[in-house]
């Protein structure tokens, strides 16, 4: 590479070679506010297109000719024009715009621009540096912590990370209450977003408020996010940049286990030493409980075999006593790598801009891997009346993973189990034959996938007159996926192995499936899928100002939606040859009615029309319009918002250039719009299914429809009313923001649970209503502001109440997803979601109460354990500055939500929770703070059982299967981020050719806090002893609450970046 | 603004061939339900109800009749509700759900437009096997959704009819059914390719539809007043039959292809389509109770002779003689690579504790014997010699609704109860125990001789006795195969004797179950409130044949 740069190096000094010209002199000097440097600076040469940017210390070095006009600006601050003479240094200084919030020009729905100041909802820009100041290499995740009203959930880990991304809580319980993505002007998804460079990123626009999504129709119910991405600057200049991260990914934390007792089960004394009989006593070595003797008991080995016998025949043997976080041995030291170059020329009227960004990541669990390459090419050029702007973006991913339920094995083990050395021994040799071997999983079962998406934009515009302008987006999104999913057979269970010298149950010759493990059947699976999605927007702009004071700006459009998507799979059980993936070495091909193979289109087509007005520079009025019919979905419907934003900073004459108060502005909006998008394509019309299990085996077989769709079925509205405000203090040191909000839903979708004896299971229907009340602040403070030195403190809080408020006649609550023990629901008059599940009976004061044999009673029906939502969340972001350094520390703290962890249930029926000892197992247990149903205090144990089968009997079955002993507080305090980065001295680097330089060391959630007693208390749920991350969830979808196992523990990353640009 | 005047229509355009443009939605993927005639419907219907009685109804019916257990030589946990009878409204709802939705396929059959008669043939078998199912919903919860049942959208909260008017509904229907068959107009299609189960035998449906009637007039037995003279008509209408000269079994083409493909007997409790074992087939293992059942005083450990009662202060000791039967339905557990000695457990135990008094326990308990239940009169050819591929050759075998000693049986009791109208019942019993030793691959030897020498459980003594030999037998001939007619069996006569599981929370077995927690979501103003205990005690929500019941 080194060469290929001095090669370049050659070209750009040949080309500036020619601007050059005799009688030039240099002219330098230092711009500055009056106090402070003003780094980045633009000094340009009027009428030419020379110009250069003052360095870090606010200075500046130009060739200019006397009689040369220098032009100096800065974002923020009034221009200054300084005429050449003789002499050879001027200094400047700029003053600060009073307009300075005006200038910035946000980009709306539809890509409609408009200033802070006309914005009449709730919106937060995104940046590029704050966007990528930790190398997030997921630009979704990257803001959790730094906005408010946003929820940043990663529901899963690995090298495609699931994210859910909500804006001010749900609206809807069956459709999705996620943002909608749109990006350069066209609607996308959050999966693209996912997979999108955050480095080619200009910047995000967070639309919170539902009136400024509202021209998005049912699609922008939930609120948008803008992505720009970068364009070439305006520079006529060509410059080079390069980035480059490295991180290195580690497990955050496992479940806390008990260290008391060692491996083995509690009624099982089959396991002996012949020549020591009845030590070991409970002790087994294959066992996947933690129900085994006490470590410290008299008398016992100091070393005990563990797991099954190798391959050589022989037994691992390792010391009697706890190892800590034995299960973190499975997993390694990941790596992130990130890199990538831009190439960026512009002009006056055109640009061009190329990005190619590789990124390679090696996850924690061995063997999964991600291999991204994103290159992305804009141009643009005006010419007359005429303007095209382009972009193409493509992505080549290739990802291979293993199947993440291997935690749920994982977590079934005994802590004197020394993990690593099971790396090779496969299921044969197991450390235990009731869950598979986790390192046999990474090899045996993998899902590998690779998709193209291929995205391109074209913009076309016209300028009628100086009135009018009509501009053209076309985009086309492609997107092939094509996925192979195999699992290796384990059959090898009837083999029969020695345990010598020890037996079981007096024999010394046994098998794996005797002892209980069951075989698995090898499979293999391929899918094929391709996304074809077309987007046009015609838009027609008018621009008049009506009289001297009054302004308006209005627009009228066209919008047409194209989406199509097809899937073909096929697979199916047993490889005839094993290790070789292919349809053709399938024995037994699934029925392909079994399979997914379908093919959707879908179809919107709207009109528009935005009307901006504005009076003088301080009242401003926002009115959209949209009528919109979406195919799968009877009937057209009209979605219109209203808004108004006052400055009275502008306004009053007494508030005008106040000190204390610099800017201040209110605005108020109400929007109602419909959501469709729990409507299924197709779903109208009445359709059959395949009956399950069906052999078609010749003969064919249709069924009734289980879960149809109200064939009359509407969009469900939500109204929302909104209030904002906008306060700046002592020149914007301290700024305050806050929105409060109220969006109701009428005619909620539900697929509400039918009775059976309808034979439907549920039908999905226009139902119930919902509020969604919320309010969030942002409060930015800076306290210092020296001339080297800045400190910048910004924190939001958010919170929102989504309530069910009516349902169907008849039913108060509709079920997402239940199973005996826990549900999550919408229910009347409470929050949405919420969690229920059984509960131990209790009496007034709270105590358990049990029978008269000491057992806890349960309730029969489903309680109320907690709800899968925070009560609110609290965002802080820390930035300090000094000259070329910069740290910054994001956190966020969530409180208030409870979910049920599958992770604490398994370790309850394990022996492995902490809960499960910190006693003497060999007395039974008395279940604590219980009292007999008379009242009294309960003394009795558990089903009279004083022993350790007793303790084993009433965690394994009784305690476990009560849903409130597995419901834990989902509380948490997170940093996000922590990254200190240094930007090389412009005078140190400019000699090398380069413009910037920045290195910086960076930090992924180093550090989260559970509710687990120690920093924040559990009150919502029990304490969550590091189950699991509480954003971890089942599903992306509403129905938040539950975490299954199979999702790997949260990992933090430590990591190194690097940009430059010459 | 002159210009603006072509933009107008250009606008207007787009939105003038929108109509056109957005009729997209017919589903690619899906047919539409107009297209899904009786000849579609009927196989899939019978094969999904099948489903539903085979999986979730069997396996309750072997855990709460004590023939099945869990291995607790393996399993830590396991059948924990089923054994201590902790009954809630999540407590196998999949049979409620399971055969509501799955009827749904019969009732539109039934609905399906017919002119000329052209279906009746369809309809004739739709009715009664919507019959023969609806009647173990009303068995297993008493009041039911049935006249307002089946609607689909157009009523989705269903209100609840008494048990007994669903009885007698039931007996229309299976009327009208034979009604539909003898007169059938010549154009009525012939319903063999599609019937999977009696393969468009419409003689063999009418025995189906007798044996049907009588089972639901027998489970009427204990009533009394109009139900006994509206019972007594219906027995009488039915009293020379034909029944069942077979048996009524269902085979789509079960195959070894894929999953779906075996036949639900094997995928539930035997094999995978590789052959290995499905987790059930080491789950499940030989209760304590089947073994002494089944097994002599000489080849089991018990510790006291008073444990050789069936209950404790019953009276009634095991029958002592061990039944052929036993080694088919249940074999050995697989001990040290090879099938080791035969083991059992006492429900409730958490060791295995039951065996002949010479095998070491614990250790690995019996299973479900391949044998005795998927290869019924070995028609895998297995005992024949002629088969190749064990166990794949078990792969297509049939799978039962009614078998012929279940018909046997009925008739048996009819003749004990109703000397006036049924006659024969020696014969009959023998016939059914004779056809489960065939269907089960055992020799029958001197069995009958010696079993018939044992009051309760062969055909001597009273008639009490006798009755309780015809359920215990049946149990026998049901075990693994249809569980919860046994169970049904009990509830109504308390016979066979059944000990409860040693780790039982209710002193007795519930007459019925709640109802599901589905129906207390989407149906509550019609669905009866419950409380977990209910089910144990007589009262109103208790189905209206069981004795002593109110109404």
């Amino acid at each position: 590479m080194r060469s290929k740069f001095k090669w370049i190096f050659t070209l750009l000094l040949a080309l500036s070679m020619q601007f050059s010209f005799a009688q030039e002199k240099t002219v330098t000097g230092t711009i500055t506010d009056g106090n402070l440097p003003l780094s980045g600076a633009n000094v340009v040469i009027k009428g030419s297109t020379k110009g250069v940017s003052a360095d870090l210390d606010g200075k500046y070095s130009i060739k200019a000719k006397p009689g040369d006009v220098l032009v100096v600006s800065f974002s923020g601050y009034e221009k200054k024009s300084v005429t050449v003479g003789s002499a050879n240094s001027y200094n400047v200084t700029l003053k600060e715009s009073s307009k300075v919030l005006e200038d910035v020009v946000i980009t709306g729905a539809m890509g409609i621009k408009r200033t802070k100041d006309q914005v009449t909802s709730a919106q937060k820009q995104i940046g590029a540096r704050e966007l990528t100041q930790a190398a997030n290499p997921n630009a979704i995740q990257s803001l959790a912590g730094k906005v408010s009203g946003l929820q940043v959930n990663t529901t899963s880990q690995g090298v495609n990370a699931g994210t859910r991304i909500v804006l001010r809580g749900n609206r809807t319980i069956t459709g999705d209450n996620q943002a909608l993505i749109v990006i350069d002007g066209a609607i996308s998804n959050s999966t693209v977003l996912g997979q999108l460079p955050p480095e080619i990123i200009e910047n995000l626009n967070i639309v919170k408020g539902a009136q400024g999504a509202a021209l998005y129709g049912a699609q922008g119910v939930n609120g948008v996010i803008i992505v720009t991405t970068k364009r070439g600057a305006k520079k006529d200049k060509f410059t080079f940049g390069f980035n480059s991260a490295v991180d290195f990914e580690n497990v955050n934390f496992v479940p806390k286990v008990q260290t008391q007792f060692g491996q083995g089960w509690a009624s099982d004394p089959g396991f002996d030493d012949p020549s020591i009989p009845g030590v070991l006593s409970t002790f087994v070595p294959w066992e996947n409980g933690s129900w085994g003797p006490a470590f410290d008991t008299p008398g016992f080995p100091a070393q005990v075999p563990v797991g099954l016998p190798q391959a050589d025949g022989n037994f691992f043997f390792s010391d009697w006593k706890p190892i800590k976080d034995n299960i973190k041995q499975f997993f390694q030291t990941g790596t992130v790598y990130q890199n990538g170059f831009n190439f960026n020329v512009g002009g006056e009227d055109s640009y061009a801009f190329l990005s190619v960004n590789r990124q390679t990541t090696d996850f924690v669990v061995d063997g999964d891997n991600l291999v991204r390459n994103s290159f992305l090419f804009k141009a643009g050029k005006k010419f007359g009346k005429f303007s095209i702007d382009g972009n193409i973006n493509y992505i080549t991913q290739t990802t291979s993973e293993t199947d993440s339920d291997l935690f749920d094995d994982l977590i079934q083990t005994a802590s004197n189990v020394p993990v690593s050395r099971f790396k090779n021994s496969g299921n044969e040799g197991h450390w235990t034959v009731y869950a598979q071997n986790p390192y046999w999983i990474t090899k045996a079962v993998r899902n590998d996938a690779r998709s193209n998406t291929f995205n391109g934009v074209l913009t076309l515009g016209y300028k009628l007159n100086k009135n009018i302008d009509l501009s053209y987006t076309a985009n086309v999104q492609m997107r092939n996926s094509d996925a192979q999913s195999h699992r290796d057979a384990f059959t090898n269970i009837n083999t029969t192995f020695s345990i010598a010298p020890y037996t079981y149950y007096g024999a010394d010759a046994e098998t794996y499936e005797a002892l209980g493990g069951s075989a698995s059947t090898s499979s293999f699976f391929a899918n094929q899928s391709s996304t074809r999605n077309i987007y046009g927007d015609l838009i027609i702009n008018f621009d008049y100002e009506l009289t001297k004071d009054l302004g308006l700006k209005f627009n009228l459009g066209n919008n047409i939606q194209d989406r199509m998507f097809r899937v073909t799979t096929q697979g199916g059980a047993n490889l005839d040859v094993p290790g070789f993936y292919h349809i053709t070495n399938v024995l037994n091909p699934a029925n392909p009615s079994t399979l997914d193979n379908r093919f959707v289109q879908s179809r919107i087509v709207a009109g528009f029309m935005n009307a901006d007005l504005n009076y003088k520079d301080y009242l401003f009025l926002n009115a959209t319009a949209r009528l919109e019919q979406f195919s799968a979905v009877k009937n057209s419907y009209f979605y219109p918002s209203v808004g108004v934003s006052f400055i009275p900073t502008k306004a009053i004459e007494s508030l005008k250039n106040n000190k204390v108060l610099n800017y201040a502005k209110i605005n108020a909006s109400y929007t109602s719009v419909g959501n469709t998008s729990a409507v299924g394509v197709y779903q109208t019309n009445e359709l059959t299914t395949i009956p399950q299990g069906f052999p078609f085996n010749d003969l064919a077989a249709l069924g009734y429809n289980r879960a149809p769709t109200d064939p009359n079925i509407k969009p469900e509205f939500v109204n929302t009313f909104e209030v904002g405000g906008q306060l700046g203090f002592f020149n914007d040191r301290i700024t305050l923001e806050g929105s409060y909000y109220v969006a109701n839903t009428k005619d909620l979708i539900t697929r509400a649970t039918a009775s059976s004896a309808s034979g439907n299971s549920s039908i999905l229907t226009n139902v119930g209503e919902l509020e969604n009340k919320g309010f969030e602040i942002d409060l930015g403070f800076t306290p210092i502001k020296t001339n080297n030195f800045k400190w910048d403190i910004r924190t939001n809080y958010t919170t929102f109440k989504t309530k069910v408020v009516a349902l169907a006649a008849g039913a108060t609550s509709v079920n997402l997803q239940s199973n005996t023990q826990v549900g999550i629901f919408a229910e009347v008059g409470e929050e949405f979601p919420l969690i229920k599940g059984t509960a131990f009976v209790r009496d007034d004061a709270g105590n358990i109460i049990v029978d008269a044999n000491g057992v806890p009673q349960r309730t029969s029906t489903f309680q109320k354990l907690g709800k899968g939502v925070p009560d609110y969340i609290l965002g802080l972001t820390n930035s300090f500055e000094y000259k070329g350094f910069r740290l910054t520390a994001v956190a966020d703290l969530r409180v208030g939500a409870s979910a049920y962890s599958f992770a604490r249930n398994l370790l309850l029926f394990t022996g492995g929770d902490l809960d499960t000892a910190g006693f003497d197992r060999t007395q039974g247990i008395v279940v604590p703070g219980s009292v007999t149903t008379t009242g009294a205090v309960n003394t009795t144990p558990v089903a009279n059982d004083a022993s350790s089968v007793g303790v084993l009997n009433y965690f394994t079955t009784t305690y476990r299967a009560v849903g409130e002993a597995n419901v834990i507080d989902a509380s948490a305090l997170k940093i996000r981020e922590l990254a200190l980065s240094y930007s090389l001295p412009k005078k140190l680097i400019e000699k090398a050719g380069l413009e910037s330089f920045r290195i910086g060391i960076n930090a992924r959630n180093p550090f989260i806090f559970l509710a687990d007693g120690s920093l924040l208390k559990a009150n919502n749920g029990l304490e969550n002893r590091g189950y699991a991350d509480p954003e971890s969830s089942n599903t992306t979808g509403n129905a938040q609450g539950i975490i299954n196992i199979g999702q790997y523990p949260s990992t933090r990353t430590f990591g190194f970046t690097m940009n430059l640009t010459f | 603004m002159k210009k603006l005047k072509f933009l107008v229509p250009i606008l207007a355009l787009a939105f003038l061939s929108c109509d056109q443009y957005l009729d997209v939605n017919d589903s690619p993927n899906q047919l539409t339900f107009d297209k899904a005639t009786p000849s579609k419907l009927l196989p899939g219907a019978q094969v999904s109800t099948y489903r539903v009685q085979v999986g979730s109804m069997n396996q309750l019916g072997n855990v709460f009749m004590n023939s099945w257990t869990r291995n607790v030589q393996s399993f830590g946990n396991g059948f924990d509700k089923e054994l201590q009878l902790n009954l809630d409204n999540g407590f196998y709802a999949s049979i409620w759900d399971g055969l509501f939705r799955e009827l749904k396929n019969y009732q539109a059959i039934i609905d399906y437009p017919n002119p000329n008669g052209t279906y009746d043939n369809y309809v004739a078998a739709a009715k009664i096997c919507k019959s023969f199912y609806t009647q173990y919903l009303v068995d297993l919860y008493g009041n039911i959704p049935y006249s307002e049942a089946w609607k689909g959208n157009a009523n989705v909260t269903p209100k609840y009819d008494d048990d007994y008017a669903i009885y007698q509904s039931l007996i229309t229907q299976l009327e009208e059914a034979r009604n539909l068959i003898d007169n059938a107009p010549a154009n009525a299609e012939d319903i063999a390719p599609y019937d999977v189960m009696l393969e468009g035998d419409m003689t063999k449906w009418t025995e189906f539809a007798n044996t049907v009637q009588l089972r639901l007039c027998l489970r009427m037995s204990q009533c009394t007043g109009a139900k006994a003279t509206y019972r007594d008509s219906k027995l009488a209408a039915i009293a020379g039959g034909p029944f069942l000269s077979g048996n009524v079994s269902i085979n789509p083409g079960f195959s070894g292809a894929t999953a779906d493909n075996l036949t639900p007997m094997i995928s539930n409790y035997f094999y995978n389509t590789d052959q290995s074992n499905v987790q059930n087939r080491t789950f499940i293992a030989m209760s304590g109770h089947a073994w002494k059942s089944l097994q002599s005083y000489s080849t089991t450990n018990y510790p006291t002779a008073g444990s050789q009662e069936i209950i404790a202060g019953s009276g009634v000791n095991y029958p002592n003689l061990t039944d052929p039967r036993s080694v088919r339905i249940f074999t050995g557990g697989i001990q040290g690579g090879a099938v080791g000695p035969r083991r059992a457990v006492n429900q409730g135990s958490s060791s295995v504790n039951v065996a002949a008094p010479t095998t070491a326990i614990p250790g690995p308990p019996c299973r479900l014997g391949a044998l005795g239940h998927i290869n019924p009169y070995d028609q895998a050819g297995i005992l024949a010699g002629t088969a190749l591929g064990y166990p794949a050759d078990f792969f297509g075998v049939d799978g039962f609704i009614m078998t012929f000693s279940e018909s046997c049986f009925l008739q048996a009791e009819a003749a004990v109860r109703y000397p006036a109208l049924f006659s024969g019942g020696q014969t009959l019993f023998e016939e059914g125990i004779n056809d489960s030793f065939l269907f089960r691959n055992a020799t029958i030897g001197t069995y009958i001789a010696s079993i018939n020498s044992r009051p309760n459980f062969g055909w001597t003594g009273t008639d009490t006795q006798k009755l309780h030999a015809i359920m215990y037998q049946k149990w026998i001939a049901l075990m693994g195969i249809n569980g919860i007619e046994s169970y049904i069996d009990y509830t109504r006569t308390g016979f066979p004797l059944t000990p409860l599981s040693s780790n039982a929370t209710q002193t007795r077995k519930p007459y019925r179950l709640v109802y599901p927690v589905s129906e207390y979501v989407a149906n509550s103003a019609n669905v009866p409130a419950m409380s977990p205990t209910d089910p144990f005690a007589i009262n109103t929500l208790t189905p209206f044949w069981v004795p002593g019941a109110p109404n």
